[in-house]
């Protein structure tokens, strides 16, 4: 009786996302912000609703069927959002208004430049 | 076929015994059949594909402690895959929808493939990132807020990675 609630508890969580999902696939400008919900809410969501049916099944067959399921979603569905994002970027889709850009990279090489210089120096002093 | 698993037999028994314990979880029946038609499989799936063993000369050492590492570093993902959603739901749920996207191009200094791909697919699934770009050691990152992207690069996840790497140089 426990397990349901437990089973309960997932599969609704699940829903609810996979829901949040769809409705930023609607709500939110341009391919990139999308790309956020879906790529997001549907990893967290599908795993939920795995996970609650596990706890309604059970049998070891169908709970290692469920798992590799849940491995594979987990591994595509990044790789796929980044790989939307990135054909999106390459082809110069527009972005929604009023979105900044920031150029970190030679901050953050000089940054870590600096931090190694500094470990260098620590570990002289601690011989 | 036979010469390379001769040369490599420890990594045939062991990718023999990862087949043969997976057989047993989907078919999860002792009969005898059962366990001998999987191990005909296992046996000839092992010899034919031999050239996918670790060979020997490729082989990198993977410690208890990278393994605990790597653990580790699981958990906290999946801690922050949590939080990812909540705040896109916060954000989409919201009626005035309180974004501001935009696009962070930084460095990436991990240099093995395998945490190359971790870090990545990790920045997809945590809070208001994903990545569009990962050329060389060039990383270009689209946030859904600004905060966010101030915030990418003193990530705790990204340390952990480091500090993954750094056992693999010593």
């Amino acid at each position: 009786m426990v397990l349901h609630y437990i089973a309960a508890f997932f599969l609704i969580g699940g829903f609810f996302f996979l829901i949040v999902g769809v409705l930023g696939l609607l709500r939110l400008p341009d391919v990139y912000t999308r790309m956020h919900a879906l790529g997001k809410c549907d990893t967290l969501g599908t795993g939920m609703v795995l996970v609650g049916l596990m706890f309604l099944i059970h049998d070891v067959t169908n709970i290692t069927k469920l798992v590799l399921i849940m491995v594979m979603i987990v591994t595509i569905n990044p790789v796929i959002t980044h790989l939307i994002a990135k054909t999106a970027y390459n082809r110069g889709t527009p972005m929604a208004e009023g979105s900044f850009l920031i150029n970190d990279y030679v901050a953050s090489q000089r940054r870590r430049r600096k931090r190694m210089t500094e470990s260098s120096l620590s570990q002289e002093g601690e011989e | 076929m036979l010469e390379r698993m001769k040369g490599d037999l420890m990594g045939s028994i062991f990718i023999f015994i990862l087949l043969m314990a997976f057989w047993l979880l989907i078919s999860a029946s002792t009969h005898w059949q059962h366990i001998l038609v999987g191990a005909i499989f296992s046996l000839i799936l092992t010899v034919f594909w031999s050239n996918l063993n670790i060979s020997a000369v490729n082989r990198t050492n993977f410690t208890i402690l990278q393994a605990f590492l790597l653990i580790k570093y699981f958990v906290h993902l999946v801690i922050e895959i949590v939080i990812a959603n909540i705040s896109v739901a916060m954000i989409v749920l919201n009626p005035r929808l309180p974004i501001s996207p935009g696009i962070v191009i930084m460095r990436c200094d991990l240099e093995r493939s395998l945490l190359r791909v971790l870090y990545v697919n990790s920045i997809t699934l945590t809070p208001g990132t994903i990545t569009v770009e990962l050329e060389d050691n060039l990383l270009i990152v689209h946030a859904l807020t600004e905060d966010v992207a101030h915030g990418v690069e003193d990530w705790a996840l990204n340390r952990r990675l480091m500090e993954m790497e750094a056992l693999y140089k010593k």
